[in-house]
Formats: C-alpha cells, structure tokens, sequence
C-alpha cells in the first residue's frame, strides 16, 4: 500500500502563473506543523493525471479569459461529485461567472489572495490543529515509552494527542460522552503488545473507531502474534532492530528512523480516514437523492446544499460521530438557512444514544437525521 | 425481494496479503449491509473482522432478524463471542478437517435461501469455491466482484467472473460510493 500524500490539484485558465508563490507559503504552513510539503504534498497543474481517489485531493481554479479546458472540467465534475474541496478563485468577484466553468457558479468562489488561498487549502486538507487529532490505547506496563515518544513526535506534527490507557487496562468501554465529543479523531492508534488488547475491548473500541470512520494503525510488538478482530488496521510489524538499544520493554522506545517511517505511514492513513468519512456522506446523499431531481454543492470544508433544479432546497452539516446537544446547538446558531439539517452517521448508535437522539429532536429547532434516514426527509421537498 | 450472500474476509496469506485495501472491505461490508437489511435478508459466514462490522450496522438499524451467520461446528470453541450475538446462528456439521468442514459449511450456506445475488470483498480462495458453489446453486443470479477491495474479489473479476459491461466493470474497480455502486447493481427482486 502506498503512502498517500496531501494533493493539490491545479486548474484553470490562470493556473501557469498564479500558484507559484501560494505554493511557497502553503509549504511554509506545512513546515509549522512539521510536515514537508514536498515529501507529504504534491501538486498536479491541469488534469493530465487524476488524483488519488482514495486520499484526500483539494483543487483550485484559476480563473480568467477564455475557455475553460475540456478535461478539466470534467475532472472538477469528478472533485465535486465526490465531495472534495474545489476554490474558484478570480481576480474580481464582479467577473466571477466570466471566469469560470458553469459547473463551478454555484460554489462561492473568492478574490486571490495568497495567503487567504494558502489557510483555505490547509482547511481543504484539514490540517488544522482542531481537524488533527489521535488517539494512542496502549497498556502502560508494556508501551508507556513508545506512547510517550508517540504523543510527543505526533505533537509537534500539530495533533492533539488521547492518550487511552484506561479502557485497555480495564476492558471498559470508553464512555460514550469522550468518544462522541471526538468528532474529529482521525486516527486510532494501537499498540499492540502481548497482553494489551483484550478481545472484548477489541470488538468494541475497534468497532466504534470503523463506525467513526477512522483509521487504525497497529503497530505490533515483535514476536507477537497480531490480536485477533484487528484484521482491519494497517499492521506496523515491528522488529527488535527497531527499538533503540533492543529494548522493546515498557521503556523502550523506537529508533529515530523508525519513529519517522511510522508517524509518515500514520500521516498516509489520516488521510485516507479524511476520505473515509467524506465519501461516506457524499455516498448516502447520492444515493438517497436518486432519480436526478436534486443534486448537491459541497462547499469546502462547511456544508453541503441541496438542490432541486436550481433552486436551494436544504443545507447539510455532516457530523461524524453522535451529535450531542452541544454540538447541535452549535449547529442552529451558525446556520443561514431556514432548512439546516445535521446528518449523522446512524450505524453504531446504541440504545443510550438512541433515546438521548429522540430527545434532542423532539427539542432542537435545527433537524436531525441519520444518513440513512435522510431519503425520508428529502422527501417532503417532491 | 431476494436474499443476498456475502463472501467476505481480510486477507493474510500469499499473494492476496499483499494486494487488498483494509478501509475498502470496511466500507463496502457497512454498505452492503445499510443498503440490504431494512428490505432483505444477509446471509453470511463468520469471520473476526467481518462479523463485528455486519453486527454493529445490524443492531443499528434494528434489523439483527433478517441477518444469518453460518459457522462450522469444526471451530466451536474459537468463533469470536460477537458471532453469538446473531439471533441466526447456524451451526454446521464438522468433517474431517478444515476444508472438508469449510465446504459443508458454503454448501448448506449457498442452499440456504433462494438469493438475488452474491457479494464478494476481500479474502482469499475460500472466495473462489464459495462462488463455483453459488453459480451451480443459483445460475441466475447476479455476482458482484468488489474488485476495489482486493484480494480474491479483484482477481475473480479480473478473470471475467461477474458483469460484463465496461462500466460496470470500471465501477467495480474504482467506485468506493458503496451504497450508491451495490444499490445501482444489486437486483431489484
């Protein structure tokens, strides 16, 4: 499996010229989260060759005179209907539809600026420290040392590190509340000792990170035997050689070489758990919206509307996770639209948060609707 | 409408470890099962890392009823606990060894129900005989390779086995909007 990087995708009338000096600076953020655009990041000028569907693309177009390439619009047909973040960008809004493909006219495009250009794609990415975020599980008397080094190197990468030590030592669930409110933890992370994971904190943790659309990264101690139920993670097999001085007890830690070959790989997964849980939500609109009376806009890294025809039915607001009574109320204070609803990923709800989800509808103004269930609320708009 | 069967596992032998995609077999296990359970029955065999998934998105839409997990009498000690949590637990008689219990098992699990279709993602050459099994039982229905997810499902596409047409084709190996590609694919009846 190959590392996936952080794409960035070139289109557009204007694309020869303008994106050199965003480029600069986009490294530069990349740089402040400890990221090397060129070794994490690629660019791609024009639509020669696709980006990797399974990572986590951004494009932008540049605006101006003339006509718009073919190919290329058919490539930001393939950004939009998978939902990934596609900026128009013009030199003067007043020109806007002048400038760019009609494909692109219901998005709000904006006025070039590079660093405004450079903080948008780095939200595109969602590399922002409220947008990176891990969990480590780990059972101190085995990992405390690799945990430790972990939190620390994934730190100073811009993530805010969890580290779970308490429901792998007692096979407790984590509480539902701590979980739900993790709304964007990307990335498990399992270290896989001989006696951390329990096979009944297997089955629920684990199921709860897939229900969340995270990714998972096992790395496993050597001369283990990968925890069974664990099948779905990306194994990190680790050999002796890769601790420092051999040891591979509690204390140990991992060789800088390898610490930096593992949080690469844990960068590749993140991004594939982006992915994850945007098609998820583009997936269930699609197909709920069947038929071809509506199709949807997703604006980068906010909402997504609804349209019949041309006309703005509903504005979406994909929750990953359970929403809570926080969260919601978040929702219906930000919202513009007098049809707002949040959608969430129904799968994996238990009982407990099923009646706390009742109960919030019953009270919330702003709707709520498992992406499953989001057909039927469609349905009032035929 | 008709019952469908599902021939999933994540790979970890030669060749097929080296050629599948983990988040791939997860989202197309939790699709199959949102997209088929509220209108139809999910016939499956076991699995550690499958049978968690099915059972999760299950219980979440109310629909552990119309699941059915089959598992060989031969591993009773070993199947993980999340199999009993399936109100249709079904047992099967042990052979001899493994793959004569394996092959009672797809045989009672293939003439279970009268299916519309067979799903395959992932695994490795118990996908194989699972699929020679289901085209003799059920010559009509249709088979959907998930050739994205690897494994055997990618190489029994990639031998010609399931739909024909070039777009179809290409959905199998690129498309990962499961729910929108297995409710365009799976049959109506």
């Amino acid at each position: 499996m190959n590392d996936i990087k952080y794409q960035l995708v070139l289109l557009g009338q204007e694309k020869a010229v303008k994106p050199a000096k965003t480029v600069r600076r986009l490294s530069k953020l990349f740089e402040q989260l400890g990221l090397d655009f060129a070794v994490h990041g690629e660019v791609l000028k024009g639509a020669a060759k696709e980006p990797e569907w399974e990572g986590f693309p951004v494009a932008v177009w540049f605006g101006g005179v003339g006509a718009a390439d073919a190919e290329e619009v058919k490539l930001v047909e393939g950004f939009l209907a998978r939902g990934f973040a596609v900026f128009p960008v013009v030199d003067s809004l007043q020109n806007y539809k002048n400038c760019t493909p009609s494909i692109l006219h219901p998005i709000n495009g904006q006025e070039f600026n590079i660093n405004k250009l450079a903080n948008d794609i780095m939200l595109g990415f969602r590399l922002s420290r409220r947008y990176r975020q891990a969990f480590i599980s780990y059972k101190r008397s085995e990992s405390a040392g690799v945990a430790s080094q972990l939190f620390h190197e994934l730190n100073d990468r811009g993530y805010r590190v969890f580290l779970d030590t308490a429901s792998v030592e007692s096979g407790v669930n984590f509480q539902n509340a701590l979980w739900s409110r993790m709304a964007d933890v990307d990335l498990l992370i399992l270290l896989d000792t001989p006696n951390a994971l329990k096979s009944e904190w297997v089955h629920l943790e684990l199921n709860r990170a897939h229900d969340l659309g995270m990714a998972v990264v096992q790395l496993i101690w050597p001369n283990h035997k990968r925890s069974p139920g664990t099948e779905l993670s990306a194994p990190l097999p680790l050999k002796v050689a890769d601790f420092a001085k051999q040891n591979v007890g509690a204390d140990g830690r991992l060789n800088p070489t390898t610490l930096a070959n593992v949080v690469d790989r844990i960068e590749s997964e993140r991004i594939r758990s982006l992915n994850s849980r945007r098609t998820r939500v583009v997936d269930v609109l699609t197909t709920s919206m069947k038929g071809g009376k509506y199709q949807f806009i997703v604006h980068p890294a906010k909402h997504l509307d609804v349209l019949k025809g041309r006309k703005k039915v509903a504005e979406v607001v994909p929750f990953v996770g359970v929403p809570d009574s926080t969260a919601v109320h978040e929702h219906d204070l930000a919202r513009k639209f007098e049809h707002t609803v949040v959608v969430y990923n129904g799968l994996g709800v238990d009982a407990e948060w099923s009646r706390h989800i009742d109960w919030l509808k019953q009270r919330a103004s702003i709707e709520v609707f498992a992406t499953d269930d989001f057909g039927t609320y469609l349905q009032r708009f035929s | 409408m008709k019952a469908i069967f599902l021939s999933a596992s994540v790979p970890y032998r030669e060749p097929f470890v080296n050629y599948f995609d983990a988040i791939a077999i997860r989202e197309s296990v939790l699709a199959l099962v949102s997209v088929c359970v509220r209108e139809r029955e999910l016939v499956f065999g076991g699995h550690p890392a499958i049978s968690p998934l099915v059972e999760h998105a299950a219980r979440s839409l109310g629909a552990m009823e119309r699941v059915h997990i089959f598992q060989s009498n031969y591993f009773r000690d070993k199947i993980p606990a999340v199999a009993r949590e399936f109100p249709n637990l079904h047992w099967t008689r042990k052979g001899t060894d493994i793959p004569k219990s394996l092959t009672i098992m797809r045989k009672r699990m293939i003439g279970f129900r009268d299916f519309g279709a067979a799903v395959f993602i992932g695994g490795m050459e118990g996908l194989f005989e699972e699929l020679e099994l289901f085209k003799k039982a059920h010559p009509g229905a249709t088979v959907i390779p998930i050739a994205s997810t690897g494994g055997a499902a990618k190489d029994l596409l990639e031998k010609g086995e399931g739909p024909q047409a070039d777009t179809v084709i290409h959905a199998l190996k690129e498309e990962n909007r499961y729910r929108k590609l297995l409710s365009d694919l799976l049959p109506r009846d």
